[in-house]
């Protein structure tokens, strides 16, 4: 069974800066990572693939610096593991970087199974997994909570609203596997030295041949016209200390300071 | 007699630790301790908190300081049950070569001079029973004692505080200082974030990594370097349901318990002021909170390891993180006088802040308020950088 798993790498923490102009992420600066949920889809494919046998192909679409998340990937024991890289495909949007995903896929299957994360936790649209495979014409279950294989199918537990609904798709097909959804395996040391020491092969537009102004910045439909703090975002935590008296004090002065709103 | 005005740039062990000790001077001092995050949670909150009787990258030399800050510890623990964080596993000293065979034996003598226990091991089956995942052959022997282990800086940082403010002292946490006022040769003053001046008899910078900001500030060149302090949380393979596992000393590493995984970090002495992956000048605000770790440093621990504790070469990589560790070349600390005049240090502890602080803080606290010295502040002066 050949497995693909689609990840991405995202900043680590919510510290990071917006481009006032293309209201970008700035990430050059940012501890990166991969995307959680991206990680939950990694140890669901191994698990598969511990079932069925196989093989775990991970890919990502990002500047060089993605490397690292692949190389996780590598290290959790994913077997290969492409980058997708060009100056072209950046600032796209959603749909413009499914095009270039379905694309790799393409060049890289055929797959059985394509997974992805059901959400990054930087831009947090969910839709970038569905849209692949629309793409591609596959079946796709969103939120996958458990994924198993029966009877050559996949079966998949998946949240809906409060419920858990399942289903039962033919292959190939896509699921988006939610964050929580399972223990992610962790790399060794041993795993990730040798994962740090793996060539990753590149694949740029000269590879995938995508017309570049259906793709990046000049192919996305969608804009992103603003960046909003969510109300209440400036909120800061204040660690209260001295004696409990001070303390009490203290406490009475924010609550009176609250109440004066 | 009018109370002598002390204002302390710093949170961290060093800062928290300056101004209680000036707070036992009862009625005399007047203190107030700025710190533009957290008490503690700075350097000293990644701090690996190990205060070892017998062996620590602090040299033999300074047994006594190692000594003073244990028992301080101690009974701040005894005071106040957590209030110093204390997990006593006891300590595994590795020897692998006869020099560092002969520097533990002599840290054995020392502590068993305290009336603390140790022992020097060469039962390859019995360092096994203390370190079922050690590969025995390759070393010498082991030291080990059943009483130190593990404090934690953040609580000893906030418990020094909370201290020194019962004491009267006053602290300002979240509160930047942007401006060190001179006249002429002299510190006088210094302004924080919101514009406000405080004018003090004394100024101590106890900002670790970030001193040499600080010293620019009084237009102070502070020669310390960064060098990196990576850590690693793994996971082992091997559950021990009832297993205490030491804390572990190895020339080039150490290792303790953290809840059920295992930190493990890089020593300091291994580090290499001319090699930029080890050392260099950064600036510690852009630390992120975790990650940051150099490759090289998988490869490190992997080989480190695979020949000496084989049972966590196939741990889980549970997380990492990176902070520096302020360090001048001759990796002793900087304390008092410095050619600015009523500007002080208390910088420079290259990750031995925990073990160190209470000594230098104690001595420190007694040039300021009396004007005398001690052999210790004489020998970490910072006039020993010009020559």
């Amino acid at each position: 069974m050949k497995i693909a798993v689609l990840i991405k790498q995202v900043p680590a923490s919510n510290d990071v800066t917006v481009d006032p102009q293309t209201h970008c992420l700035i990430r050059e600066n940012a501890e990166m990572t991969v995307n959680p949920s991206d990680l939950n889809a990694i140890t669901a494919a191994l698990a598969l693939k511990q079932q069925a046998g196989g093989t775990v192909t991970v890919l990502t679409m990002g500047p060089p610096d993605a490397n690292k998340a692949l190389r996780t990937a590598l290290a959790m024991g994913s077997d290969e593991a492409w980058l997708l890289t060009d100056r072209c495909f950046g600032g796209g949007d959603t749909l413009g970087t499914a095009k270039v995903l379905k694309a790799a896929l393409a060049h890289t299957g055929p797959y059985d199974l394509v997974l992805a994360g059901d959400a990054s936790s930087d831009g947090a649209t969910g839709q970038v997994g569905p849209m692949v495979a629309e793409l591609l014409g596959l079946p796709c279950a969103t939120d996958a909570r458990k994924l198993e294989l029966e009877g050559g199918k996949l079966s998949v537990l998946r949240q809906w609203k409060i419920q858990k609904v399942r289903v039962r798709m033919s292959l190939p097909c896509m699921a988006t596997v939610g964050l929580g959804s399972n223990q992610p395996v962790l790399p060794t040391i041993r795993s990730q030295m040798k994962a740090n020491k793996v060539e990753i092969p590149t694949l740029t537009n000269q590879d995938l041949s995508l017309d570049t102004a259906v793709i990046g910045m000049p192919g996305a439909k969608s804009l992103v016209t603003d960046t909003l703090a969510r109300e209440g975002s400036h909120r800061k935590a204040e660690m209260l200390t001295g004696t409990p008296e001070e303390i009490a004090k203290r406490i009475k002065e924010l609550m009176d300071e609250e109440g004066e709103r | 007699m009018a109370k002598k005005k002390i204002g302390i740039i710093g949170g961290g062990i060093s800062g928290a630790a300056l101004s209680y000790y000036l707070s036992l001077y009862t009625g005399e001092a007047e203190i107030v301790l700025f710190e533009k995050g957290r008490i503690g949670c700075g350097t000293t909150a990644k701090s690996a908190g190990t205060v070892c009787l017998f062996d620590d990258s602090l040299n033999n030399r300074y047994w006594d300081v190692r000594l003073y800050g244990f028992e301080t510890y101690l009974k701040m623990e005894q005071e106040e049950k957590g209030s110093a964080g204390f997990d006593q596993t006891g300590t595994l000293v590795v020897a692998p070569h006869e020099q560092e065979e002969q520097r533990i034996k002599a840290g054995i003598a020392l502590a068993k001079a305290a009336g603390y226990s140790g022992e020097y091991i060469t039962d390859k089956a019995r360092i096994k029973e203390i370190l079922p995942d050690i590969n025995p052959d390759n070393i010498l022997g082991a030291g080990y004692t059943k009483d130190d282990g593990y404090f934690d800086g953040t609580m000893i940082s906030n418990t020094f505080v909370k201290k020194m403010q019962a004491n009267g002292g006053t602290v300002k946490i979240g509160t930047e200082v942007t401006e060190i006022i001179r006249e002429g040769d002299t510190a006088v003053a210094l302004k924080t974030a919101d514009g406000t001046r405080w004018d003090f008899d004394v100024i101590v910078d106890c900002t670790g990594p970030w001193s040499r900001f600080t010293g620019e500030l009084v237009g102070l060149d502070v020669p310390i370097w960064h060098t990196k302090a990576e850590a690693f949380f793994l996971c082992p393979p091997t559950k021990r349901p009832g297993y205490v596992f030491p804390v572990l000393k190895y020339p080039a590493f150490y290792a303790l318990r953290a809840g059920e995984n295992v930190f493990i970090c890089k020593s300091h002495l291994s580090m290499n002021l001319d090699d930029p992956m080890h050392a260099g000048q950064w600036d510690p605000d852009k630390l992120p909170q975790t990650g940051g770790t150099d490759d090289y440093f998988i490869e490190f621990l992997f080989e480190q390891m695979d020949s000496f504790v084989p049972g966590l070469a196939d741990s889980g990589l549970v997380s990492s993180w990176l902070s520096y560790r302020a360090e001048p070349r001759d990796f002793l600390p900087i304390v008092g006088e410095t050619p600015v005049k009523n500007y002080l240090l208390a910088t420079g502890y290259g990750g031995n802040g925990v073990i160190e602080a209470p000594a230098v803080s104690r001595d420190l606290a007694k040039f300021i308020m009396r004007g005398e010295s001690t052999m210790l502040l004489e020998e970490w002066a910072f006039k020993r950088l010009l020559k």
